[in-house]
C-alpha cells in the first residue's frame, strides 16, 4: 500500500498543479496507481469529506479538492487501463430531465470518484431515456439521480418508472438527492435511498457496496 | 392601518396592527391567473394584474415583484432559457475565462426589453396599489450572485476559495455592482417602496463566512448603501442554512434580511433583536406547497410565537413558493395572524 503525504496534503489543500506533479513521481518511482487510490487518495477525500461535515471545509473547498483529485485521476486512469486494474464499483449519476442544476451532482461525482468508484457523468438534463442507456453501456451498480428544483423533482420518479419499464430497475439501486428532496419523497417515488450531503452518499454507496 | 403602513412600522421598529404579510409568490400567482411563466414574463401588465389579483384574494399587505432570479444575468450575456411553464434560467456562462475580465466594458442596462418589463410591472402595481399596498420592487441578482452567473457556480466558488487572481475576481465584482446599483436606479423611480436583491450562493450553504466576509458581504453593503441613497429602505435576501453569517448579514446595514426556512429562528430572532427586521420564513416546498393546513399551521404558529416580543417582522415563505402551492396552506398560514389577537403585540 502506498501513502504519499504530499498526494493527500494537495488533495487536502486542493492544489491540483500539486497533485499533479506529485503523482507523476510517484508513479515514476514505481508505485502501482490502484495502490496510489486505495492507500491515498481514497483517505483523502474521506477527510475532506468529514471537514466539509463538521462545517471547517464549504463547497468551495470541496471542489477544489476533487479538481485537484481528478488531475491526479488523469495520470492513473491510463495506465489502469492498460494493466487491466479496475474500479469495482461503477455509478451512473445525472441531474434529472429539465433540471439544469449540477452543483450538487457534481460535488456528489466527485467524492464518489475520489472515493474509490468509477464514476460515469451524465451532466444536467438527463432525459430518462439517457438514464437507460447509461445503465445498459455502463452496467453499473448504482444510479444517483439529483434535482435542486421542486418543479423538476417529478422527473425523478419519471425516471424510476422508465428504468422499471425498461426492465433494469432490478439491476441498479437508485439514490437521489437534491435540495428540496426528503427521505420520505424517496420511498414515495420507489428510490433505494437519499443524502442530503456528498459525504453522505458515499456512505450510502459503501453501504450499498457492502450489502450487494 | 393599512397594509403598506404594516409594512412601513414593521421595518421602522414600531407595533403594526398585526403582522404583516408579503408573499415569494410569483409563480403561484400566474398560475392562479390561469397563465403560463412565458405569459407571465414577456407582459407587464399580466404581472402586474397576477400581483394584484393575489393581493387582493388573500389580502396581503405587501407585494414582492419578481419575475425569475437570472434578469440581470441575461442583460450581461448570461444564455438564457425561456420555458414555457417555469421561470427563466441560464443555462451556461458567459465569461469562460476570467481573464475576460478585463474586456468588460460598460454596460445600459436600461434599453434591455426584460429589464424594461419588470420595472413597468413595479410602475403599474405602485400606481394601482401603492397607496395600499406595500410594493418591494426585488432587483434581482446581488453582485456574488451575478458574478456566479456570469462564470458558472462551480468555477466562481473555485474562483473565490483558490484565491490566486484576486484582482479580476474583485474585478468581476465591481462590475457586478455596478450593474445591480443601475437596477435599482431604475426600480427607484417606479416609486416602489422598497429596493431589494438575493444574493443564493453566498451563504454557508456554498461559502465559508470568512469568504462571504470578503468576496460577497462588501459588496451587499454597497448596493444596501445605493438603495439607502436612493431613500429606499433594502431587503436582502440569502437562500439555505445561515446560521453563521447571521451577524455579518446584521452588518449589511440593510433594513430587512429575507431569511430561508433552514435557519435557526431563535439564533436569528436573539441576533435580529431591533437592528433589523425579519423577513420569513416558512418553509415554501415540505410544509406551504407539499403539506398539510394543520403543518402550515404549526410551522406559522412557531414562527409567530419565536417573534412575538417583536414588531420587526413580517411573515413569509422562505423562499419562492412553488406554483401548485395549494390556496388553502397559503390561507391557513394567514388564518394564524389574522386569528392572533392584536394584544399578543402589546
Amino acid at each position: 500500500m502506498v501513502r504519499s503525504e504530499e498526494l493527500y496534503d494537495a488533495i487536502l489543500n486542493g492544489d491540483a498543479k500539486k497533485a499533479h506533479a506529485v503523482t507523476q513521481a510517484t508513479l515514476a518511482a514505481g508505485a502501482v496507481p490502484m495502490d496510489l487510490i486505495t492507500g491515498t487518495m481514497v483517505p483523502a477525500m474521506d477527510e475532506v469529506g468529514r471537514l466539509f461535515e463538521t462545517e471547517e471545509y464549504f463547497v468551495p473547498e470541496l471542489l477544489l479538492a476533487g479538481r485537484a483529485m481528478k488531475s491526479a485521476m488523469e495520470l492513473l486512469r491510463p495506465l489502469m487501463a492498460t494493466s487491466g486494474e479496475k474500479l469495482s464499483t461503477r455509478v451512473v449519476i445525472g441531474t434529472v430531465k429539465g433540471d439544469m442544476h449540477d452543483i450538487g451532482k457534481n460535488l456528489v461525482a466527485s467524492m464518489l470518484e475520489g472515493s474509490g468508484f468509477e464514476v460515469f457523468d451524465l451532466g444536467a438534463d438527463v432525459s430518462p431515456d439517457k438514464f437507460v442507456a447509461a445503465v445498459e453501456q455502463h452496467t453499473p451498480q448504482v444510479v444517483c439521480l439529483s434535482a435542486l428544483l421542486t418543479v423538476t423533482m417529478p422527473a425523478m420518479k419519471t425516471t424510476i418508472d422508465v428504468l422499471k419499464a425498461a426492465g433494469l430497475r432490478t439491476r441498479v439501486k437508485i439514490l437521489i438527492g437534491g435540495a428540496p428532496v426528503t427521505g420520505q419523497y424517496a420511498k414515495e417515488i420507489g428510490a433505494d435511498g437519499y443524502s442530503e450531503s456528498a459525504s453522505g452518499a458515499v456512505s450510502l454507496v459503501r453501504q450499498i457496496v457492502a450489502g450487494a | 392601518m393599512n397594509g403598506r403602513q404594516r409594512i412601513d412600522a414593521a421595518l421602522n421598529g414600531s407595533w403594526p396592527d398585526r403582522t404583516p404579510v408579503m408573499l415569494h409568490n410569483f409563480m403561484m400567482a400566474a398560475r392562479e391567473a390561469g397563465i403560463s411563466m412565458r405569459q407571465f414574463r414577456e407582459d407587464p401588465r399580466l404581472i402586474a394584474r397576477c400581483f394584484g389579483d393575489a393581493a387582493e384574494r388573500y389580502q396581503l399587505d405587501g407585494i414582492l415583484v419578481d419575475i425569475d432570479a437570472v434578469t440581470l444575468a441575461g442583460v450581461v450575456g448570461v444564455p438564457l432559457d425561456f420555458p414555457e411553464d417555469n421561470p427563466a434560467r441560464s443555462r451556461g456562462s458567459c465569461l469562460p475565462v476570467l481573464e475576460a475580465v478585463r474586456d468588460l466594458g460598460p454596460v445600459d442596462i436600461s434599453n434591455d426589453p426584460r429589464i424594461q418589463i419588470l420595472v413597468e410591472a413595479v410602475a403599474i402595481l405602485v400606481r394601482d396599489y401603492g397607496d395600499e399596498i406595500f410594493i418591494r420592487g426585488n432587483c434581482d441578482q446581488s453582485p456574488f450572485s451575478l458574478a456566479e452567473s456570469m462564470r458558472g457556480l462551480d468555477q466562481w466558488l473555485m474562483d473565490v476559495a483558490s484565491q490566486e487572481n484576486d484582482e479580476l475576481v474583485h474585478g468581476l465584482l465591481e462590475y457586478c455592482t455596478g450593474v445591480a446599483c443601475q437596477l435599482l436606479k431604475m426600480m427607484a423611480r417606479t416609486g416602489a417602496h422598497m429596493l431589494s436583491n438575493g444574493d443564493s450562493p453566498a451563504g454557508p450553504d456554498m461559502l465559508s463566512p470568512r469568504f462571504y466576509g470578503v468576496y460577497a458581504l462588501p459588496y451587499e453593503r454597497r448596493v444596501a448603501e445605493c438603495s439607502h441613497e436612493l431613500g429606499l429602505p433594502y431587503l436582502l435576501h440569502i437562500c439555505g442554512k445561515t446560521d453563521r453569517i447571521l451577524k455579518q448579514m446584521v452588518d449589511i446595514g440593510a433594513d430587512a434580511l429575507e431569511i430561508d426556512f433552514k435557519t435557526n429562528l431563535q439564533l436569528a430572532h436573539d441576533i435580529f433583536q431591533d437592528k433589523v427586521t425579519f423577513v420569513g420564513n416558512i418553509d415554501p416546498s415540505e410544509v406551504l406547497a407539499r403539506g398539510t393546513p394543520a403543518l402550515v399551521k404549526l410551522k406559522t404558529e412557531e414562527l409567530l410565537g419565536t417573534f412575538a416580543d417583536s414588531p420587526r417582522f413580517v411573515l413569509n415563505s422562505g423562499c419562492a413558493l412553488p406554483a401548485d402551492t395549494p390556496s388553502e396552506n397559503v390561507r391557513a398560514m394567514l388564518a394564524c395572524v389574522r386569528n392572533r389577537s392584536p394584544l399578543t403585540f402589546v
